[in-house]
């Protein structure tokens, strides 16, 4: 008896081990390390033959938030930044603790599309004398470098913002290159039905 | 069944924890709000002025208590930002946020309010702000989450503090903005003396990473014309320069005043960080009984404050050393209660942020 009760009590420990190890897995994992060691969302998926890149990036400035300039590119494709905010729990409510900037670049070849949002910076935002919250400089530290600034849990925190913020944009590039038609005639959420035929 | 009922509880367990680890994920775009933002500080400090006793040679603003453990303020903000439209309000209660910071108005009352303003997007790159705001003149700021240094300059404290008024702000790019505002005719009360006459601009330039710099003007026939350069270079991780620079010229030849103040810092660590401050300041007044911090007419002083950054979190440690000169014995006394060129001091404050 005495036996299975330790034995139990040692799968019960290895499992919680396991889950708080697993804790910290979350939407970073979206990320990986390219060429120049820099923190990358990645991905590659089927494109329609002639793709619409400005109206591509049209649709894309208004449908995310954060992005400061995308445009079309002479190659056919799309190049851009932005920045998305971190929040933190505060006291009692949410504050801004710092933004994300990236890059971003959309490619088309072969029928297929390559997202990039890479090289993000991030910058820390302290309240200024306005009561609120600002960017401390426009130096921003790479992502990459972070870790020998800021806790391991603030860590984790931003690369999840990171991961989860380029799985937004990729669904947002996916559903537009996947029906154009339909996302540019009908506002996201709005059917159209037709009520005479029944 | 006991085993398999443990079994199934540490499965459940750990299906929970899977589930979690992919809702705290949300992801948080740029304009989402975390709804009302509330935000503070609190502090509180202890000074020492080497002239002993109850002396407080050093009329900057304040930490000006001496031998005292002595309390700052709380300082509460509320600000909610709505699409484009925002609203910020925030009270301060205690000698550096009432009687220290705010002066009383008409019916005797500052009502406590450090900032109070509405503002409005018009555009992405446009504008709008109305209402009682912190000043944009000036490198240091009321609020102690604001400032390296507890003790304040020369320069800050005969500044404005706070201005009243309507602003409008464009940001040509990401590298340069330019502000143009009418204010109400008094610095630091809510309401006007007589009208909104006084001009305030402000162009911003970020003319490479890491590098901000601000040129203010705050012009107007009552409170007097103030011109100031303000400053900071992130030059690399550990090493930052600020620089304020300014000149006040008082209405009616009411005389003035000029300074500049250079503020190196190094951060040795990700917890503490060294600054000094290294001031010069001129009563550009020729004569007369004008006196700014006690600095009589004609008189210059010279102030070199070093000054630490202990970070535990939302919590700074802050101790300092300041020594002033002044060219003449007019504006210190020493401890025996002679007229002195001299004064220094030191000073222990913590500052809780939240």
């Amino acid at each position: 008896m005495t036996a299975l009760f330790i034995i139990m009590k040692n799968i019960i420990l290895l499992i919680v081990a396991l889950c708080a190890g697993s804790l910290s897995y979350g939407q970073k994992a979206l990320l990986s390390l390219n060429e120049q060691n820099k923190y990358t969302y990645f991905v590659v998926k089927p494109a329609p033959a002639q793709p619409n890149a400005p109206a591509l990036a049209a649709y894309l400035k208004k449908a995310l938030n954060g992005v400061k300039f995308l445009e079309a590119t002479n190659a056919g494709g799309v190049e851009g930044r932005g920045i998305v905010l971190v929040y933190k729990q505060g006291l009692i409510t949410g504050q801004e603790e710092g933004q994300l900037a990236y890059k971003v670049s959309i490619d088309f070849k072969d029928n297929k599309y390559r997202l990039i949002l890479t090289d993000f910076m991030f910058t820390p935002y302290q309240r200024n004398r306005y009561g609120v919250f600002a960017p401390v400089s426009n130096f921003g530290t790479p992502l990459e470098k972070l870790e020998a600034k800021v806790s391991t849990k603030q860590l984790n925190n931003y690369l999840d913002k990171a991961g989860s913020y380029s799985a937004k944009f990729g669904q947002q590039v996916s559903d537009f290159l996947t029906n154009p038609a339909a996302i540019m005639a009908h506002p996201a959420g709005v059917k159209k039905v037709d009520t005479k035929n029944w | 069944m006991k085993k398999k009922f443990l079994l199934a509880g540490a499965l459940l367990f750990a299906s929970a924890y899977f589930a979690q680890a992919q809702d705290t994920t949300k992801a948080t775009p740029a304009s989402a709000d975390p709804g009302l933002t509330i935000f503070g500080s609190v502090d509180t400090y202890y000074k020492y002025d080497f002239a002993g006793r109850k002396n407080a040679n050093i009329a900057t603003s304040f930490g000006s208590e001496p031998n005292s453990v002595s309390i700052g303020m709380v300082d509460l903000g509320v600000k909610k930002k709505y699409n484009k439209a925002l609203f910020v309000g925030e009270v301060s209660f205690g000698p550096r946020g009432q009687e220290q910071s705010l002066l009383p108005g008409k019916t005797g009352d500052s009502y406590h309010v450090q900032n109070l303003y509405v503002g409005y997007d018009v555009t992405d790159k446009f504008n709008v702000t109305a209402g009682y705001m912190g000043t944009f003149v000036g490198y240091e700021v009321i609020s102690p989450v604001g400032n390296f240094n507890y003790s304040t300059s020369y320069l800050f404290t005969n500044g404005p503090f706070q201005n009243a008024g309507l602003k409008l702000t464009y940001a040509f790019t990401d590298k340069v903005s330019l502000m143009a505002g009418i204010f109400n005719d008094s610095w630091n009360v809510y309401e006007s003396n007589r009208d909104v006459s006084t001009f305030g601009a402000q162009l911003m330039v970020a003319p490479v990473k890491g590098w901000t710099a601000y040129v203010n003007l705050l012009s107007g026939t009552f409170s007097g014309t103030e011109i100031d350069l303000t400053t900071a270079y992130q030059i690399t991780d550990k090493f930052k320069l600020g620089l304020n620079a300014a000149t006040f010229s008082a209405p009616n030849d009411g005389g003035g005043f000029s300074g500049a103040a250079l503020y190196p810092q190094y951060a040795v660590s990700n917890a503490v960080t060294f600054g000094l401050r290294g001031e010069y300041f001129k009563n550009k007044t020729k004569s007369g009984a004008t006196k700014y911090s006690n600095i009589i007419a004609g008189d210059d002083v010279k102030a070199f404050t070093l000054t630490a950054n202990i970070k535990a979190g939302p919590l700074t440690v802050i101790p300092e050393v300041r020594l002033d000169n002044a060219k003449s014995d007019a504006s210190f006394l020493k401890s025996s209660g002679a007229a002195s060129k001299s004064a220094g001091q030191f000073l222990l404050a913590a500052v809780y942020a939240f």
